[in-house]
């Protein structure tokens, strides 16, 4: 029960779900800062989000505990996955792992 | 490109304002960049997050504290800016709703008489009332706030006299005579009057709490 409260997070963020669930992805490994997200999402999932797109996702992020960020002196402030955020992360992928499988199997039986 | 971040509402640019400066400058400014901006401006105001209040804690929560304190004379700039544009941003967007149906309706092909020319914007009115009264609400505006924005065509309608005036006074050709003042006079009169109770017949169902207000 607690995986579909997780995946439902995501999902409430409206059109900032794509680039929320992207930035999860981003922070997966390592703590980064706005513009090494960007290039990051650029590299692994060939999109590159607007500033407007990206902060808006970010600060939906911020404000439900998924994601935090890292006091620097930098103006390039870092921000990090949370436990929160890899929980909901992880549910996600789970989730989009198992449509993906039965979307799959159902071509090969086609 | 970075002056659109003024877009934004304070709390955001206070939270979020540095590093996406940060981002512009490191990006090349393009025509795609500043419609994604603005599209991120609109809905920072209309869908505020917590994450601009949450880091207001602690030693940097006392700022955001004293920008409040306006009566003592504090942080005017801020504050005050954030409920102003509760009232402009809305109202504005009603007059362009407003003044864009009549731009239509003069283009309409169809003989116009004098009376329907002067009523049939009237009917839209309360639906531009509601428009504002709602997106103001959204906002977070008062009871007040919602009236006032809802209220900008009566204001337009009373800026759009004296600027006419002005004119028939000192620029036109042909003698603007106190007949042409009070022909003026009234028909402004009774658009404001009737305009004026239009928008807030429209605007009033948006005037009651939300319901989200009312829950505990």
């Amino acid at each position: 029960m607690a995986r579909r409260d997780d995946v439902a997070d995501l999902e409430e963020f409206g059109r900032f779900g794509e680039p929320a669930l992207l930035i999860l992805v981003s922070l997966a490994d390592s703590p980064k800062h706005g513009y090494a997200i960007t290039e990051d999402i650029a590299s692994f999932a060939g999109v590159r989000f607007g500033p407007g797109s990206l902060y808006g996702a970010i600060a939906r992020l911020e404000s439900r505990g998924l994601i935090e960020g890292l006091d620097t002196e930098d103006r390039r402030n870092p921000y990090q996955l949370t436990a929160v955020g890899a929980k909901a992360l992880r549910a996600r992928l789970a989730s989009m792992q198992s449509v993906a499988k039965v979307g799959q199997r159902r071509l090969a039986k086609a | 490109m970075t002056w659109l971040i003024r877009l934004y509402p304070p709390a955001w640019r206070r939270r979020y304002g540095r590093e996406l400066a940060e981002l512009l400058t490191a990006q090349p400014a393009s025509f795609r960049t500043a419609v994604d901006l603005i599209a991120g401006a609109v809905d920072a105001w209309l869908n505020p997050q917590s994450s601009t209040a949450a880091k207001a804690k602690g030693a940097g929560a006392m700022v955001p504290k004293m920008l409040k304190l306006r009566s003592a004379g504090y942080g005017a700039n801020v504050a005050t800016a954030d409920d102003i544009k509760k009232v402009w941003l809305p109202g504005a967007a009603s007059c362009l709703l407003f003044f864009g149906f009549y731009w239509v309706l003069i283009w309409l092909p169809f003989d116009k008489t004098r009376l329907q020319f002067l009523t049939i914007p009237h009917l839209v009115l309360p639906l531009v009332g509601a428009h504002a009264a709602y997106w103001s609400r959204r906002m977070k505006g008062s009871v007040l706030e919602r009236i006032v924005a809802a209220l900008f065509p009566v204001f337009a309608f009373a800026a759009l006299f004296a600027v006419r005036t002005v004119y028939g006074l000192f620029f036109e050709g042909t003698p603007y005579t106190l007949a042409h003042f009070l022909a003026g006079f009234s028909v402004t009169l009774v658009s404001i009057i009737v305009g004026g109770l239009l928008l807030v017949l429209g605007a009033w169902p948006f005037c009651r709490p939300h319901l989200r207000e009312q829950l505990p």
